[in-house]
């Protein structure tokens, strides 16, 4: 379908393209220069803010009204891109370039039948007419791998799952043969297994029909695993390019040694090697700090219940990091609110340094909250924008009424150089600091009082992949000095092998296998934890580590 | 540990994580020259509600027959009523009274409004469920009709319009309240303040109070306008006070009499009252731009 | 959309206009300290009657009876339509509701049609247009008019269409021309009501993924635009749809007395003038009936717009 090319099909030379804010444009690309020959599979790597999405935008003449670009060419095949026309563009998009989105619970028009919007990518391009258009769209939908296409495409988007969705959003994307298909972090937003699936039936498409991609992804594992040929960003500028294998077995550049290192998945745990220094924390005989016994929770559902949480049961030592892993609506969550006593269980007991909590309330609620802390998935949403950071860390010394004003900061000020901030940080505003940042200030906020606990929410999901292994890093540390227990929640297997002594996987509110951490990563019991080991991106990068 | 903070500078360039360039406030204003002129004339209304002297230093009341209908210029700058009253002395003494009936206005509905607002949404239950049937009823009457209503109640006269008014609009105040409490209640830092045993009522005053209360003072700015333009309309319609007291609705409806031979008698009452709400209407934009960034 | 949905639907209209009158009746008949010596004085400044007097009115209105009973009386009669006497003229307060509803009703419609096609254009125009001054004009001319005393608009017109140029009748409700003034300057406030919501969700509909979706399809603008984002822009310009109707019915208070046209709003504001509170509640109950009918008529019409709404409902 490529035509007769010798060259590369892609070229982009020496691009700048910069937004037009209040204060003045920000460059977001700083000259990049790349190609792609047809038929090849070029990943672009990078964390938030290298300018990989703002390419891939600008390739596709997607650019927002604020975005311009500055200089450098683009040129499909023989067609130069830059300076196209509105109406020339129209003419490109879609038929020539077709562009696979991100997030697909947002990308699909709420209010249109799907088969509609997939016979509309053929349609605008005379490739159908209205009566061939629907047969053919279903055939699309087919192709991407959407289970009985032709009910499907009379359904509307809010009643198809996320992967769904996402099948719907690549059969868009390759309605009209392009040449090129732009993939702007197409599967970040799904569970694990559906990302591996979709994955799987996108590499298939694209090699079947010859058509070459660029991938946007700031997963090195995923970028990894599908790509013939890596090329990795930052700060609006390409540090490192080549084919994937010699990138990862020899980095030049140290930023993408960096994003190797701190690629999740194939580092042995910090935990790990912690252990191997004592005994695991498990084993040392005394009780445990926490013991959960056959935890129940319903949520109403319509006229009946759902049950988040179904009969689990499990122990956290002293000093132990026990993980919790599943997809989204494993109960994951649920249970550590539970264990926190944030919520009421239905039926089950936990019990925190031998003491029965499962319902506490009053005196008895406040004094757990000095022993057992909660770090949050968020680090944007959980400290209150009005306050100095000072005032964030300090909350739980004033709650509990420690010190005096004078004393209190002085412990924030300890508390800062713990998690290795400068003290300058105290009199600034959450917004002034990064998710990183913030981060440690939220758990800076968890150590204030001392606890035995403390939950960690997905405390690394929102975070760039070096700033998370900095943060995981940082807890193990924390663990090793004050023999604190974590009970962590977390969706990606690859980032608790990092952290946790043993790991119990959740499913539909379930605990299928509880085991120790390398146990379950080296023999994994149940087929579910085995599927999730396999859907884990980076096969590439641990066979070249 | 020093290397770590190298890989995140406290500011970083990055476009992503760096927080909005701050721009001074003088600055934010004076490169908005509408929202100068909005300021200058909302402080030119003040001035002459509080201190009518010091802008026109005449009797409003006081007429010269001989001089009545006049037109703009000789006869002074807006020109003379059907009794030959300087209009300008009387449009800058009717601030007076207009402007006290929308600031009790704006008052009514903000307290009353902002309690309920905030018992709904931090309460919840059936304390919610009961005020918010209320404020539903009170949206289901228009505005007008109810402070009519009101009014035949409570009688004629330019508190009891301006109460008629402002109870008219606590449902508005109500509502906005009780999203901002919930959504800053389910907001990570307030659960997180719960999680490390911060009292109910300590979270309530500094958490939950002051980060919900921008959007609400916000509103109040802009249902300034809105006031001033409901008290002018039942002014207007005679149920503010009673002449020969200078209101600029009732002004605008004295001047209709004579609106085939004196278009400036309606004209410049109601463009005072016009400009008034736009130099509000700019600045609650203004306002509300500025905490959005 | 099932049985249970339009009962239950019913039903909250139902609860809205119980309060309506609950609420009208506690203002009105309890809040004032005698209804009666305030009704039969004819307004605020009329002579006090002599007591013998008095007592014979509030028989006659029922008012000597506890508050619960009047209370209980009244809703009864409601149910059956039934708001009692005029004070004023002594007419059936239904009847002469109804009397005056046609000259409103036409004004409305005018009005309407007015604020629908002002405001559907101005928020088009202004998403569509690519130049600048132009976008950021229209964009300004909706808070402009929103900004301005409608009764003042409505003289302003009259001066500059009746008395400086002579084209259309200042006052009255003879015929179509009569008619141009009085729409417009109702139509004016509540079109930049409509402006406001539509422009502000066709320029978030336009910013949402799936319109890039669209263009990265090749779809070009006026496809955009019209297909994708003003069938999801016009569902939050029809959730106000009830208001628009409700600011209608306001402006015609005003608009009336300015145009001295018959219709609802002159009979509310002589029935306010004398304190005639049968009236007046009767008045305030039909606005909100009004109201909570066409919000009900929204609801059910609105999953035909939004299958969203329809699969949960």
């Amino acid at each position: 379908m490529t035509g007769q090319l010798t060259g590369p099909l892609l070229q982009v030379q020496d691009l700048r393209v910069s937004y037009a804010t209040g204060a003045g444009p920000i460059a977001a690309v700083r000259g990049v220069s790349l190609s792609v020959a047809p038929g090849e599979v070029v990943a672009i790597v990078g964390e938030s803010g290298s300018g990989k999405s703002t390419l891939a935008h600008a390739v596709a003449g997607l650019l927002p009204g604020t975005g311009r670009i500055d200089a450098g060419r683009i040129t499909l095949g023989e067609q130069e891109l830059t300076g196209l026309s509105d109406r020339a563009w129209r003419t490109v998009r879609g038929r020539l370039i077709g562009l696979v989105p991100q997030d697909p619970g947002v990308a699909l028009n709420p209010v249109q039948r799907v088969g509609a919007q997939v016979a509309e990518a053929l349609t605008v391009h005379g490739l159908a007419d209205r009566r061939s258009a629907p047969a053919r769209a279903v055939e699309l939908l087919a192709e991407a791998g959407l289970p009985d296409a032709a009910a499907r495409a009379r359904q509307y988007p809010h009643e198809l799952s996320g992967g769904m969705r996402q099948r719907v959003l690549i059969a868009i994307g390759i309605a009209a043969r392009p040449q090129l298909l732009v993939a702007d972090e197409p599967t970040s937003a799904l569970d694990a297994t559906v990302q591996r699936q979709i994955l799987d039936r996108l590499d298939e498409l694209v090699r079947a029909s010859g058509t070459a991609v660029l991938l946007i992804t700031h997963d090195l594992g995923v970028a990894a695993d599908r790509a013939d040929r890596l090329v990795v960003m930052q700060g609006g500028r390409v540090v490192e390019e080549g084919p994937v294998r010699e990138v990862l077995a020899a980095p030049r550049d140290p930023y993408t040694r960096r994003l190797l290192e701190s690629a999740p998945g194939l580092r042995p745990s910090v935990a790990h090697t912690t252990t191997e220094r004592g005994t695991h924390p498990g084993e040392t005989g005394d009780s445990p700090l926490v013991e959960v016994r056959d935890l129940v929770k319903e949520f109403p559902l319509g006229r009946g219940h759902i049950r988040a949480v179904d009969g689990v049961s499990f122990t956290i030592a002293r000093g132990e990091t026990l993980a919790l892993v599943g997809e989204s609506g494993s109960g994951k969550s649920t249970t550590a609110r539970l264990v926190l006593r944030l919520a009421d269980p239905t039926s089950g007991t936990v019990l925190f340094d031998g003491t029965d909590i499962t319902r506490v309330r009053g005196r008895a609620w406040r004094e757990l909250r000095r022993r057992a802390q909660l770090i949050y998935q968020n680090p944007f949403a959980s400290l209150d924008p009005r306050f100095p950071i000072a005032e964030v860390i300090a909350e739980p010394l004033r709650a509990f009424r420690v010190g005096d004003a004078r004393s209190r900061r002085a412990r924030a000020a300890e508390l800062l150089d713990r998690v290795a901030l400068p003290e300058a940080v105290l009199d600034r505003r959450p917004a002034e600091l990064s998710g990183g940042q913030r981060q440690r200030v939220a758990i800076a906020r968890a150590l204030a009082l001392s606890p035995d606990l403390v939950v960690c929410d997905e405390p690394v999901s929102a975070l760039d992949s070096h700033v998370s292994a900095q943060v995981l890093d940082l807890l193990a540390e924390l663990q090793a000095d004050a023999g604190l227990a974590y009970l962590f929640i977390s969706h990606d297997l690859a980032v608790v092998r990092r952290i946790a002594h043993r790991v119990g996987v959740l499913r539909d509110g379930k605990l299928l296998e509880l085991a120790l951490t390398e146990q379950v990563f080296a023999a994994p019991q149940h087929d579910y934890t085995r599927e999730l080991l396999a859907a884990i991106a980076g096969r590439r990068l641990e066979e070249t580590a | 540990m020093t290397e770590v903070l190298i890989r995140e500078p406290v500011v970083t360039a990055e476009a992503d994580e760096a927080p909005p360039p701050r721009e001074g406030r003088l600055r934010f204003v004076m490169r908005r020259p509408g929202l100068v002129l909005s300021l200058l004339y909302v402080a030119l209304v003040v001035v002459a509600a509080f201190a009518p002297h010091v802008l026109a230093p005449g009797d409003p009341a006081a007429g010269v027959p001989a001089l009545r209908l006049q037109p703009p210029g000789a006869a002074g700058l807006f020109g003379t009523d059907y009794l030959g009253r300087d209009v300008y002395t009387r449009v800058v003494h009717g601030a007076s009274l207009s402007l006290q009936a929308t600031l009790i206005a704006v008052s009514v509905a903000l307290v009353v409004g902002g309690l309920v607002g905030v018992l709904a949404g931090f309460v919840r239950g059936w304390v919610d469920e009961v005020l918010m049937r209320f404020v539903d009823v009170l949206l289901a009457v228009p505005a007008v009709l109810l402070s009519l209503a009101l009014i035949t109640a409570l009688g004629y006269g330019t508190v009891k319009v301006a109460i008629a008014v402002g109870v008219a609009s606590v449902a508005s105040f109500a509502r906005v309240m009780r999203a901002e409490t919930l959504r800053v209640r389910q907001s990570g830092y307030v659960e997180a303040a719960r999680s490390v045993g911060t009292r109910w009522h300590v979270t309530l005053v500094r958490h939950v109070l002051p980060n919900a209360a921008g959007p609400v003072l916000v509103l109040a700015v802009l249902e300034f306008g809105l006031a001033i333009l409901a008290v002018s309309s039942l002014s207007f319609l005679g149920y503010g006070a009673p002449p020969p007291a200078p209101e600029w609705g009732s002004l605008v409806a004295e001047g209709r009499n004579y609106m085939a031979v004196a278009w400036w008698l309606c004209a410049v009452p109601g463009a005072a009252i016009a400009a008034t709400v736009l130099a509000v209407n700019r600045i609650s934009r203004a306002l509300d731009g500025e905490r959005r960034r | 959309m099932t049985g249970r949905y339009l009962a239950r639907r019913l039903l909250a209209a139902v609860g809205v206009l119980w309060a309506a009158f609950t609420v009208s009746f506690v203002v009105l008949y309890l809040l004032p300290g005698d209804p009666v010596a305030t009704m039969a004085s004819g307004g605020l400044d009329g002579e006090p009657l002599p007591p013998e007097q008095l007592a014979a009115l509030r028989a006659r209105y029922g008012l000597d009876q506890p508050v619960l009973v009047q209370y209980g009386q009244r809703l009864l009669a409601a149910l059956t339509g039934d708001f009692g006497t005029s004070i004023q003229s002594g007419q059936d307060v239904r009847g002469a509701i109804l009397e005056a509803l046609p000259p409103t009703l036409q004004i409305s419609a005018a009005g309407l049609a007015v604020a629908v096609v002002f405001g559907g254009t101005v928020a088009l125009v202004a998403t569509y247009t690519r130049v600048l001054w132009l976008r950021q004009l229209l964009m300004a001319l909706p808070s402009l008019a929103v900004s301005l005393p409608v009764f003042w608009v409505g003289l302003m017109l009259v001066q500059v269409f009746a008395f400086g140029l002579g084209l259309l009748p200042s006052v009255g409700a003879n015929g179509p021309a009569a008619l141009v003034l009085p729409a417009v300057t109702l139509g004016l406030p509540t079109g930049a009501l409509v402006a406001q919501v539509l422009a502000k969700s066709m320029a978030q509909a336009l910013g949402e993924p799936y319109a890039t979706t669209a263009r990265a399809k090749g779809v070009g603008r006026v496809g955009i635009h019209l297909r994708h984002a003003l069938r999801n822009a016009a569902l939050p310009a029809l959730t106000v749809l009830g208001f628009v109707v409700g600011n209608l019915l306001a402006g015609s208070v005003v608009v009336e007395t300015v145009f001295t046209r018959p219709g609802l709003g002159r009979l509310t504001v002589a029935a306010v003038g004398v304190q005639d509170i049968p009236m007046v509640q009767g008045i305030v109950v039909f606005a909100a009936a009004v109201f909570v009918l066409v919000n009900l008529a929204v609801d059910l019409i609105y999953p035909l717009f939004d299958p969203r709404i329809g699969a949960t409902a």
